[in-house]
């Protein structure tokens, strides 16, 4: 018993301070504009899925970026390692910069992600 | 290259919809320890953003779970048939099943939504101290439902910024789950503490099974 008082205190202080932390950031993205957040990106998305989300023509990102045209499962992690193998990161950054030069030319509805 | 399996079935859920969606749940109800939680979230960010149709996504992926909660079930239902005597007949493990009989129906509720967690051992208890399936089958499809329409009703009123709110349940639930355990421990301590500790007497319940004079043999044949 004493090995679960010591696991539950654990348990409650590293869970805990994870809770306290993800609570301000959820805190901090509500003052956040809800347009434009392409910080929200992630390797998992596909590019049908950032069209969908961010409204911006999926063709449009593909030129954009110099993408070939990718597989119905290929998300931009997948994209990544095909084009460009050492630089982790790269397709990510340049569809964010992407989004945000078509969302600076495009400035009508609508207003951003959903 | 992505790190986490998770992102991987995002993607999958993407590209493929509902079908992958059910899949994970089925393996997660099973016992696989996936972010079940989390896709769930995730899914009705999805369905927000016309990535997954509802009406296919959300009976499926209910069914899924379901079955999948029952197979574990149905699991330690086969293990506990083949537990040796020395553990199932311990006082521990009728004390257990004496009050896994008395809040089972508690128990597996709980742990599809707030002790998520936990869902998969209270699953094998179920099965193998003999809980009625269809009690469990009922708490836990009336779980799942409180579980999807939570989880997948914050992903859909987050759309897009869903990680952010998935973080903080995931981290929420280990906390919920660390005060659980901090308080069986404290309860235990507490008994101790008194000394009072009981053992079974003569002519009062000795467990679920011998309270229903259930044999596994009768019980295996029609419910699994």
């Amino acid at each position: 018993m004493l090995l679960l008082i010591a696991a539950g205190l654990a348990l409650v202080i590293f869970f805990g301070l994870r809770t306290f932390h993800a609570f301000t950031r959820m805190r901090m993205m509500e003052r956040m504009p809800l347009s434009t957040d392409v910080e929200l990106i992630r390797g998992w998305m596909t590019i049908p899925y950032i069209s969908d989300s961010y409204r911006v023509p999926a063709e449009y990102l593909a030129q954009a970026c110099e993408l070939p045209p990718p597989e119905k499962h290929e998300n931009l992690a997948d994209i990544n390692q095909k084009i460009a193998p050492n630089q982790k990161g790269y397709v990510v950054e340049c569809i964010k910069d992407a989004i945000k030069t078509f969302q600076q030319s495009h400035p009508t509805p609508p207003a951003g992600p959903q | 290259m992505i790190e986490n399996l998770s992102e991987y079935f995002l993607t999958w859920i993407i590209a493929y919809g509902s079908p992958v969606l059910a899949a994970i749940m089925l393996v997660s109800g099973i016992g696989l320890p996936l972010p079940a939680s989390v896709i769930v979230i995730a899914a009705g960010a999805f369905i927000r953003l016309g990535m997954v149709e509802a009406p296919t996504a959300i009976p499926l992926a209910f069914l899924a779970v379901v079955a999948g909660d029952s197979l574990s079930y149905c699991i330690g239902r086969w293990l506990g048939d083949r537990l040796p005597e020395k553990f199932t007949g311990s006082d521990a493990w009728i004390s257990a099943e004496d009050v896994f009989y008395r809040r089972g129906g508690l128990a597996i509720f709980l742990t599809r939504s707030v002790l998520s967690s936990l869902a998969v051992p209270t699953n094998l208890i179920a099965g193998s101290s003999g809980y009625r399936f269809r009690v469990f089958l009922f708490f836990d499809a009336l779980g799942e439902a409180l579980w999807f329409a939570l989880y997948g009703g914050l992903g859909y009123a987050f759309g897009s910024q869903w990680e952010v709110i998935s973080d903080f349940l995931s981290d929420f639930g280990g906390l919920i789950a660390g005060l659980a355990v901090l308080f069986v421990g404290g309860y235990f301590a507490i008994r101790w503490w008194k000394g009072s500790i009981k053992k079974p007497q003569e002519g009062k319940l000795v467990g679920f099974r011998a309270h229903n004079k259930i044999n596994s043999q009768d019980v295996t044949d029609q419910e699994c």
